[in-house]
């Protein structure tokens, strides 16, 4: 089956008055049809120019280098302005990080909730109680009553629910969800989860879910995209990122999670060093400054993007093509 | 050994209506119970960390501690000395030993001040003499490059902000730092680092950290004890470790399982726990975890539980704890 998404060799630059930040290198991602594909990185990773890119959502001094995102056989990066707003909210949706901000406070959630579907041809009395359908399926206790509410009367957790639902409620083929619970309380947080996890059985598309927080994605994702100052290091099924990381960055950021050590220690890990300026990209491997099992050749030499077995991609020299 | 910090019985209310829209709404008590009985100390070159979900009442317990917020009920004594009542004037010396880390490394510094200048700042409201040697000496000490010493809060990264805002606590060598959310907003590899300082700097220097965090996983490793609070109530307290294998109360039980694990052979089927966090101007009959709580009989719906110790030592509030000691 053809992926929903695909991503090829992107490379975005983002002009400033000191010059030109390369923030996204040759990108390589794909998301197959009915997965979850998590995107896991650092602070300035790219993660989320990649999803701006994909909404053509970016920055105005942002500009695209090189590189094609394919939706469902549409190249994006060609769409008029008319077509992508068929496509953005219809095909693509998103549910962003802080629930607190993301719906208007001036009208009521069900009045959101039927604005979305101005593109139905459905009576005012239908929509509505699509509406309510949508808040009952993602856990919204007494629907029909809350529906005239407004935002500021429902707790952080609920509006992430009221998220979801509103970017469930077109039935789109890809969900972008970014940073879905980094805002919410732990117990909230696993209650997303598992709201994520069931929707999944009825929903009948893909999700994007991006995050720097490795216990969401090993609870929720099928694959894994890591990505490091603005590259794709390494991409791999979700078994094979937390149990045979074979990038030595992915390693070490799976060592510095708390949550992953067992044994108490009174130190924690950390990756010496900083991120590079992507101003002035370094020559040869991009983590190369920071990593613990550098080559002479990885301060001189770009590794390419190594096959370790059909679904599972390093770039680094000390991975060799099967 | 003595206790440095010993709070015992603390009450902080806040009004949340005016009289007359008390008396419009008919409402009977407009005050808001943010911290409820609450008894806690902090021992010299201890770690303490105060755990609970958002609106549990442990930033305005910090806070009291440091006198920004007023306590109504109970006491604080710090070495001795009761600080509830204390006049502004009286509260100045008292901060020299007592310093804040604040929740936002970047907004809790000045925009307009560089780094040197912020480091000075704790001194010149002490009226105590500093000169460059001492910024420098503190910034060598939490790892900031002298380089630094005249760039402006805009030009840090946020791992950069949170060394100088622990410069800044440490500036006048106090004896309890209270640290709100100290890797709140850092990236993991960043965390650890600032982590691995606060802990180098505490077995250099020896002064005892009252932690105010909801990040579990990192309370594992850097605290010797606990303390959970909910709405207001400390529930469970207790030493890390033996929290950490038995929790008492069932709420430490659903807050330490609710943690996602990053192995995706331990993925989970169902949620630890149902609904959220009642508000504080609802609080439930009985026990006030009873409506969340998958263990609760009959008994918690209509008494509520007092403060008890089990047989390790720890403190639990709860009819029915899931471990005796």
């Amino acid at each position: 089956m053809a992926p929903v998404l695909s991503v090829k060799n992107l490379s975005i630059d983002f002009l400033t008055p000191s010059g030109p930040v390369h923030a996204l290198r040759e990108v390589n991602l794909c998301v197959p049809q009915n997965k979850i594909v998590g995107i896991v990185g650092e602070s300035g990773s790219g993660k989320s120019t990649v999803i701006s890119a994909v909404m053509r959502l970016l920055a105005n001094n942002a500009e695209i280098q090189a590189g094609e995102i394919d939706f469902e056989g549409k190249d994006i990066l060609s769409m008029k302005e008319s077509e992508l707003r068929e496509l953005r909210g219809e095909e693509i949706a998103m549910v962003f990080q802080d629930p607190m901000t993301a719906q208007t406070p001036v009208l009521s959630i069900g009045q959101q909730m039927i604005d979305i579907q101005y593109r139905r041809s459905l009576s005012k009395k239908e929509k509505r109680q699509k509406a309510i359908d949508m808040l009952a399926r993602v856990g919204i206790p007494d629907p029909s009553d809350r529906m005239d509410q407004y935002p500021h009367q429902f707790s952080g957790g609920m509006r992430q629910r009221i998220s979801i639902a509103m970017a469930l409620m077109m039935n789109p083929k890809l969900l972008i969800a970014d940073e879905p619970t980094t805002a919410l309380d732990v117990t909230l947080e696993a209650q997303i989860i598992h709201l994520f996890r069931e929707l999944r059985k009825s929903f009948d598309g893909s999700i994007i879910v991006v995050s720097h927080n490795l216990g969401l994605i090993a609870e929720l994702c099928d694959e894994v995209v890591v990505m490091y100052a603005g590259e794709v290091v390494e991409r791999a099924a979700v078994d094979d990122i937390f149990n045979r990381a074979a990038h030595p960055y992915t390693q070490a950021l799976l060592d510095c999670d708390p949550a992953r050590l067992d044994a108490l220690s009174q130190t924690l890990p950390t990756i010496p060093g900083d991120v590079p300026d992507l101003q002035d990209v370094p020559e040869g491997c991009i983590f190369a400054s920071r990593c613990d099992q550098k080559l002479q050749q990885c301060s001189s030499n770009r590794p390419p993007a190594a096959t370790i077995t059909q679904a599972h991609d390093v770039r680094c020299h000390l991975v060799k093509d099967d | 050994m003595t206790d440095l910090l010993n709070i015992t019985g603390l009450g902080v209310r806040f009004r949340a209506l005016s009289s007359l829209a008390a008396i419009l709404q008919s409402v009977s008590d407009p005050w808001l119970d943010a911290v409820l009985d609450v008894s806690l100390c902090v021992k010299p070159g201890e770690t303490v960390a105060l755990v609970g979900e958002s609106g549990s009442g442990k930033t305005t317990l910090g806070r009291s501690v440091l006198g920004l917020v007023r306590p109504q009920k109970g006491s604080i004594r710090f070495e001795g000395l009761e600080l509830r009542g204390l006049s502004e004037a009286a509260y100045k010396p008292v901060r020299r030993n007592i310093a804040m880390m604040f929740q936002d490394p970047v907004a809790s510094l000045s925009r307009r001040r560089s780094v040197r200048a912020q480091i000075a700042e704790p001194f010149k409201v002490h009226g105590v003499s500093v000169d460059d040697d001492e910024t420098a000496r503190l910034m060598e000490l939490v790892g900031l490059n002298h380089s630094f010493k005249n760039r402006f809060p805009h030009e840090l990264s946020g791992g950069q902000a949170r060394r100088v805002g622990v410069a800044r606590a440490l500036a006048l060598s106090p004896k309890l730092i209270i640290a709100d959310e100290p890797t709140a907003g850092l990236d993991v590899s960043v965390q650890g680092e600032i982590l691995n300082l606060m802990r180098d700097l505490q077995q250099q220097l020896g002064m005892s950290y009252l932690i105010v965090t909801h990040n579990l996983p990192v309370v594992r490793h850097i605290s010797d004890r606990i303390a959970v609070m909910y709405l207001g109530r400390l529930l469970e307290q207790g030493d890390t470790r033996s929290i950490f294998q038995n929790p008492a109360h069932p709420y430490t039980r659903v807050l330490l399982d609710a943690v996602p694990q990053p192995d995706p052979a331990k993925r989970r089927e169902l949620a630890s726990i149902e609904g959220e966090v009642p508000s504080l101007r609802d609080r439930p009959v009985g026990c006030e975890f009873h409506p969340r709580c998958a263990f609760r009989q009959e008994r918690c719906l209509a008494e509520s539980p007092e403060s008890r110790p089990l047989g390790d030592g720890r403190i639990v509030r709860c009819h029915f704890p899931l471990f005796s000691g």
